[in-house]
């Protein structure tokens, strides 16, 4: 409970650090409630459900009870979803203005100043450049990966691909005939919530030593603090060699292996050439192909 | 990309039939003038989940193929049109004979109730399209997309691939080892986008992440449009200026994952977009007007596109805690204050 308790708290707190709407919609039901605006029936009672419904989402102890409401799966901001936060900000702002309008009968220049007061209020609400919740364009990054998708797909009809995290996270997205060892819902771990399949300890060593090569430039990889995780089979300290990683990953019925180019070119051929494997250079990557 | 130009510029006037027919049905031909032509859309759009819906469960209680939910799909919206097209016209003439009746025998007035739009008032529509067109723009021509907590692309590229409802793991490819939870299986929304892209031959990718997120745009500022009207009946330039704040805030309100303006911008083709969005803001505005058959569609929408477990989802909820707020209201306030 207490852990629960804490969640919704910090899950608050969270919520007010990423941008100041909640402050605005607070504020705005604070002025009209000091002002007396808002008196007719409807805004009366948007004002007191989203009033009471804030309250009881800001309060640690109710916040906990919604939250298991909506089961533990989503985080305390969904329950934000009760509370009309940007309509009553709205409304708020429209009934301000008027209220303003009035009592400077009609003074133009003064309300379009009021006007740009509030917009600039609206503007100062937002995330101000936080970059927690930055969102970047796709776009470029997924144009690199579809002319490494697609130039890999150009004779296959089919493949099954072992590839660094950054083509993992778009090769499904862009092509349905690439099967991959491992989605990105290996180390974006809420997506396995959709489903009710789990990675083995040796998928994981795969994607550590994929991860590793990108980093070190080398077939041999340390294991990197980061990485390190009793239950998934990685210890700290231990080391992961390249040769047996694409052993493995030939097993689990990998017959395309990108590997990233930072590797060196003499250590990656021999190992191909170890394994019967061809090795081209693809882009930025190395290709490791099972010969036909 | 023609099919799908013609989609979209279809999408919109079927829904408004569907809705306005569903209305009818609903609440009778002459409490039905209540609702404002956004409401007639967003009906619609209910129609629509619904339907899709039910061709999903169709498909994929029998044949669990996309080919045969598209057919189902078909089917039921050609159905459910032309259904709706024969109710409205009998409406319509018979609303335009009732009125034209009325004329001659001296009642009622000729110019109705739409008058002249103030110029103050098209100012503000103009800079409304403008902040629409540039928030529709963004969605169009850039992929500022937030996919980590979500997989619809990949489960969309999937079902088309296999043409087969949840036969394996988007993430990967391969068939489900353990399957997957049954109240996630019944969302309709991957199968209503692998339908939509097999009809319109448009790419997954186009679809998902373009297409669809303009379209809830849309319906979102359809839905504020409704909740605007139910707080502002009578003034036109309060209802506009509540709009264009409603506007900047969607912009404002990207700051945080699980913000509607964040769904909005960054994850349209989401349920949990469309919930906050879209069904929320309208079903604020219903539960002001008291159009709680409409809130039951809500509801049940709800449950079709977002993943509410055992929760009966936040619509449900609303409507309880509202109606409990209300009858508190009543017994602290009294009726007087009804009346006000």
């Amino acid at each position: 409970m207490m852990e629960l308790l804490k969640n919704a708290w910090k899950g608050w707190l969270d919520f007010m650090g990423a941008g100041k709407m909640s402050a605005l919609f607070l504020l705005g039901l604070l002025v009209c409630a000091y002002l007396g605006l808002g008196e007719d029936r409807s805004k009366r009672e948007l004002f007191r459900y989203s009033g009471v419904m804030a309250a009881l989402c800001i309060c640690p102890f109710t916040a906990v009870l919604f939250m298991l409401y909506q089961t533990k799966f989503y985080d305390y901001e969904w329950i934000w979803s009760l509370v009309p936060m940007a309509g009553v900000i709205a409304c708020c702002e429209v009934l301000f203005l008027e209220w303003f309008w009035r009592r400077e009968q009609g003074g133009g220049v003064r309300v379009l100043c009021m006007l740009a007061a509030l917009l600039a209020l609206n503007l100062f609400s937002s995330s101000m450049g936080n970059e927690k919740w930055r969102v970047e364009d796709l776009g470029p990054e997924r144009e690199k990966v579809r002319a490494v998708v697609s130039e890999m797909m150009r004779d296959e009809e089919e493949i099954v691909l072992w590839a660094p995290e950054e083509i993992v996270r778009f090769a499904r997205g862009l092509d349905g005939n690439i099967k991959l060892l491992y989605g990105r819902n290996l180390w974006q771990e809420h997506l396995n919530a959709y489903s009710y399949d789990t990675y083995p300890q040796e998928v994981w060593k795969l994607f550590a030593w994929m991860e590793m090569a990108g980093r070190y430039g080398r077939v041999t990889v340390p294991m990197d603090l980061d990485f390190v995780s009793e239950e998934r089979g990685l210890y700290a300290g231990s080391t992961l060699d390249g040769r047996d990683c694409v052993e493995t990953a030939l097993r689990l019925g990998a017959d395309h292996i990108l590997v990233p180019g930072k590797l060196r070119m003499e250590e990656i051929t021999e190992l191909a050439e170890s394994l019967s494997l061809r090795c081209d250079k693809l882009g930025e990557y190395y290709l490791l192909k099972k010969t036909q | 990309m023609l099919k799908l130009a013609i989609f979209v510029l279809l999408f919109l006037p079927a829904c408004f039939v569907m809705g306005r027919a569903a209305l009818v049905l609903l609440y009778g031909r002459r409490r039905q003038r209540e609702f404002a032509w956004e409401d007639g859309i967003l009906t619609g759009g209910l129609l629509v989940i619904g339907l899709a819906e039910g061709a999903h469960l169709g498909a994929l209680l029998r044949g669990q193929s996309v080919s045969v939910a598209s057919e189902y799909l078909f089917v039921l919206s050609a159905v459910a049109f032309v259904g709706s097209l024969a109710v409205w016209c009998i409406v319509y003439f018979r609303t335009k004979k009732e009125t034209k009746k009325g004329l001659k025998d001296g009642q009622g007035d000729a110019t109705g109730p739409c008058g002249r739009i103030p110029r103050n008032e098209k100012v503000l529509q103009g800079i409304l399209l403008v902040i629409f067109l540039l928030q529709l723009a963004g969605l169009l021509f850039r992929t500022r997309v937030y996919p980590d907590y979500d997989l619809t692309l990949e489960t969309v590229v999937t079902f088309l691939k296999e043409d087969r409802l949840y036969g394996s793991n988007p993430m990967t490819g391969f068939p489900y080892a353990q399957g997957i939870p049954s109240r996630l299986k019944i969302l309709c929304l991957p199968t209503l986008y692998s339908v939509i892209c097999r009809w319109t031959g448009c790419s997954e990718e186009l679809l998902v992440y373009h297409v669809i997120p303009g379209l809830v745009l849309s319906f979102a500022y359809l839905a504020y449009a409704s909740l605007g009207r139910a707080l502002f009946p009578e003034q036109g330039f309060q209802r506009r200026l509540f709009l264009v704040f409603a506007a900047i805030l969607f912009w404002v309100g990207d700051s945080m994952y699980g913000l509607e303006g964040f769904g909005l911008l960054h994850g349209g083709f989401q349920g949990t977009a469309i919930r906050g969005a879209v069904l929320m803001p309208w079903l604020f505005g219903l539960c002001l007007r008291r159009g709680w058959k409409l809130a039951l569609g809500v509801i049940a929408a709800e449950a079709c596109v977002v993943w509410t477990l055992y929760g009966a989802g936040m619509g449900a909820f609303t409507v309880c805690c509202y109606a409990l707020l209300l009858l508190c209201g009543r017994r602290f306030f009294g009726r007087r204050e009804e009346t006000k």
